[in-house]
């Protein structure tokens, strides 16, 4: 229990320090937010500047955003005036998340049955076509995989609509086009300790014993390839579930993916600022929650600590 | 065998896929209840091979070619693999080789146990499965250990693994129990333990057993009944006092001879051929924590020894007392030391206890390794002569012509044929011929000590035997001085100028 305390209180303080480290490389880059577009006279910009406190000293603007960032306000957002950061994240949060959380569940049941199947399956065939599309699969970007998707699903066979996210239908191709290149990835990793687990003197000392199929599956091979799988999946859930920019265009979500690269290049500091500890937030509990899990299921893992 | 037997095997031919390839040529066996029959042979004559056919566990790529396998008159060569499933464990048992490897790194001891109740006796509660379980632990005495139920392969030490395994290999009762060199990988005392505990288990329970082992005078203490196995076929069987007494195969009278064997050497002690000096020397590990600091564990308090040009040292100890830890310090590998470790070479003192791993690198060369695992100290990418020349490569500045011809002399000095073995991978070599290339990359840079670290560990009696001959002619013709680690008494005896034995070392301490 003082472990895990330990823990986050270190995932807290990196979350802090990603903030400091994004901050101060944010504002020592060259340009400001009101540089773009439209030439601001000099008072407007005088004024600007006053209302976003954008002339003070940058140690109290850094504090301020320290404050923004305990208290969950990051204050308005520079590009889209007239919105605070956290409405902006507010809408943006719930769709990243849900095509994520898709993306990811397909990732793993898909990954994780495909990896298994080649361990214990004896057709060498289906083992060499389950293969085959898995490096396949690993080998094509996601924006690919969507055009693909869309072309038979959508425009062949009218099955799902080609965007948006009114309708629940309408989530399973983009969770599909995130989720499976993903996947390929789960089973490159699992095939390779599952192959590992099989040859194992463990399983042959269970088969000796006389186990059934399913509890050698389970217990013998796919349970000791879990650990590595997990400590791949943390940081990788990190990274599905706050967007991707491209998988959100083509299918028109509004998540956050597109954030990420707005916010930086119009240098919207409070939205930039958001969206990178919305990020180093979810990609910390992602890892501790990984790591809880690789104790909870492997227990030479208490062993090293 | 005065009763009918309870497992007889006959005409067991296996070969490697479907291939002419034969592995076991006409294999048979007939086990009696309560009897002990030892499988005897050199690593590679089958033996495992035969055994794993039997109940159809061969791994992938071997096939049994041909098998009339029958069990209490039951004929079980024809069965599918969900029926076989029924006789495994429940009627043969299987108890392999390596310990930790063979049990789930996952799995808590009872887990292991659950899944066997639940595979041959589904009726039983989970009560009756905890009663049997602790049964069947005490009966291989593990009972006593605290909360033994929960807890897992790597908190066992190897001894209290094997006896787990022979536990979970006997809880569903089998007749028949096949024991492949399970006490290959322990120390010798925890051997003799489990050696005693499978007799008294084959007596308790009326068991019929057949023991596996490359140790023919480990065989001759517990068998009733020894088969020799020779290149795939059996040689003899034969009743264990008149196999003894009256070898009739030529292969047998070997596996007698090696087992006999004891090389001797002369003890003088030449105070002038001083080539390395520990005093005091204590060396301990880091061991890194997830949270907080690293921890220094020391493993070796106060130690001293000399060794002498020409000579052997032996360090003796049970696994975990730190021997290989003295093997790396002396090889410069080990990095928390304390006290003093000293190199003496023609005309300087060089200081092996040192930090600056940089400034020890030129001497490195004066010191080599050979390791436990022929197979795997080889880079299975490199061919032999590459692989031999490597060192070279390093410390000087051959060409690669100059590189070859060194690496052919050295293959010829440790007895190997370089035109037949020099371009080969170490995967198409022998367990016996990897070491003796080990031994020629040892010897490249011509070092002044070579530490063996349990080199004859993994090798089969007859190649520890020429492996053994091999090390002692090149220790004579290059004065070579020897640090051998070993587990094995009986092994370091015959060939160490002098012991150093770590159990009595922390016996006293």
């Amino acid at each position: 229990m003082n472990n895990l305390l330990r823990r986050i209180c270190f995932a807290l303080a990196s979350v802090m320090l990603v903030h400091a480290l994004a901050f101060f490389m944010l504002h020592s880059t060259r340009g400001g937010p009101f540089d773009s577009n439209q030439q601001f006279s000099a008072e407007t910009l005088a004024a600007l500047e006053q209302r976003y406190h954008l002339n003070e000293s940058l140690l109290n603007q850094y504090l301020n955003s320290l404050q923004g960032v305990v208290t969950l306000d990051f204050g308005p957002s520079l590009q889209y005036q007239g919105t605070s950061v956290q409405e902006l994240l507010g809408s943006a949060i719930p769709v990243s998340f849900i095509l994520g959380g898709g993306a990811l569940l397909i990732a793993i049941i898909v990954g994780l049955s495909a990896g298994m199947f080649v361990a214990s399956s004896s057709s060498r065939w289906r083992v060499a076509a389950v293969r085959f599309s898995g490096s396949a699969l690993l080998a094509t970007p996601n924006f690919v995989v969507a055009g693909i998707l869309i072309s038979i699903f959508a425009f062949g066979l009218g099955l799902v609509p080609v965007a948006g996210h009114r309708q629940l239908s309408s989530w399973l191709l983009p969770c599909c086009a995130l989720g499976l290149p993903l996947a390929a990835q789960l089973f490159v990793l699992i095939q390779q300790h599952a192959l590992q687990a099989h040859d194992s003197n463990a399983y042959r000392s269970a088969v000796a014993r006389g186990l059934s199929k399913r509890s050698l599956n389970i217990n013998y091979i796919l349970r000791p390839s879990l650990t590595p799988v997990l400590a791949f999946l943390g940081p990788a859930t990190a990274g599905i579930l706050t967007g991707s920019l491209v998988i959100e265009q083509i299918f028109s979500l509004p998540g956050l993916g597109t954030f990420f690269v707005q916010a930086a290049l119009a240098r919207d500091y409070t939205l930039a600022l958001g969206v990178t500890v919305v990020y180093t937030a979810t990609l910390a509990s992602c890892t501790l929650i990984a790591d809880v899990l690789i104790m909870k299921f492997d227990p030479r893992s208490e062993a090293v600590s | 065998m005065d009763a009918a037997p309870i497992l007889s095997v006959s005409n067991l031919t296996v070969a490697v896929g479907d291939s002419q390839d034969v592995l076991v040529q006409d294999f048979e066996l007939s086990l009696g209840s309560g009897e002990i029959t030892a499988i005897v042979g050199e690593s590679g004559s089958g033996k495992s091979i035969a055994c794993l056919a039997v109940m159809q566990l061969l791994q992938p790529g071997l096939s049994r070619v041909s098998a009339c396998v029958e069990y209490n008159n039951q004929r079980l060569d024809g069965l599918s693999e969900s029926q076989l499933r029924k006789y495994r464990g429940k009627h043969v048992a299987y108890v392999f080789q390596d310990p930790l490897s063979s049990l789930n790194p996952v799995l808590s001891v009872y887990a292991h146990f659950n899944e066997v109740y639940t595979a041959h006796f589904p009726e039983l509660n989970v009560a009756q499965k905890k009663q049997r379980a602790m049964q069947m632990l005490a009966e291989v005495g593990l009972s006593e250990m605290q909360n033994i139920n929960d807890r897992y392969a790597h908190q066992l030490s190897g001894g209290q693994r094997q006896r787990l395994l022979l536990a979970l290999a006997l809880a569903a009762d089998p007749q028949v129990l096949i024991a492949d060199e399970i006490t290959t990988a322990l120390d010798p005392g925890v051997q003799q333990k489990i050696v005693d505990l499978l007799s008294t288990l084959c007596k308790s329970r009326n068991l019929a057993v057949a023991f596996i082992t490359h140790d023919i005078a480990l065989a001759r203490q517990i068998a009733d009944n020894i088969l020799v196995m020779h290149q795939s076929r059996v040689v003899e069987l034969n009743d264990c006092q008149s196999l003894f007494d009256y070898p009739q195969h030529p292969a047998t009278v070997k596996l007698l001879q090696s087992a006999q064997h004891n090389c001797t050497v002369g003890t003088s002690n030449d105070e002038d051929g001083l080539v390395l000096d520990a005093i005091d020397l204590s060396i301990a590990y880091l061991v890194p924590r997830i949270f907080g600091k690293a921890r220094l564990v020391e493993v070796i308090n106060n130690i001293s020894f000399k060794l002498f040009k020409g000579q052997t040292l032996a360090v003796v100890g049970k696994s975990g007392s730190g021997k290989s830890t003295i093997a790396r310090a002396v090889a410069g590998l080990a990095q928390h030391l304390d006290g003093q470790l000293n190199l003496y070479l023609e005309n300087e003192v060089v200081h092996l206890h040192q930090d600056d791993q940089q400034a020890l690198r030129p001497y490195r060369k004066h010191i080599s390794m050979v390791f436990q695992d022929p197979v795997s100290s080889l880079n299975p990418l490199l061919r032999v002569h590459k692989s031999v020349s490597e060192p070279l490569l390093v410390h000087t500045d051959m060409t690669a012509e100059q590189r070859l011809q060194r690496a052919t002399e050295l293959l010829t000095e440790v007895g190997l044929n370089p035109a037949q073995i020099a371009h080969r991978l170490p995967s198409e070599l022998s367990g016996g011929q990897c070491q003796r290339v080990a031994i020629a990359r040892a010897l490249a840079l011509d070092p002044a000590i070579i530490v063996c670290d349990e080199a004859l560990a993994s090798l089969d009696m007859t190649a520890q035997h020429e492996i053994t001959e091999l090390l002692l002619s090149l220790q004579q013709q290059r004065q070579l001085c020897l640090l051998f680690i070993s587990h094995d008494y009986k092994l370091v005896e015959g060939i160490a100028h002098n012991i150093l034995s770590l159990d009595d070392h922390a016996s006293e301490g």
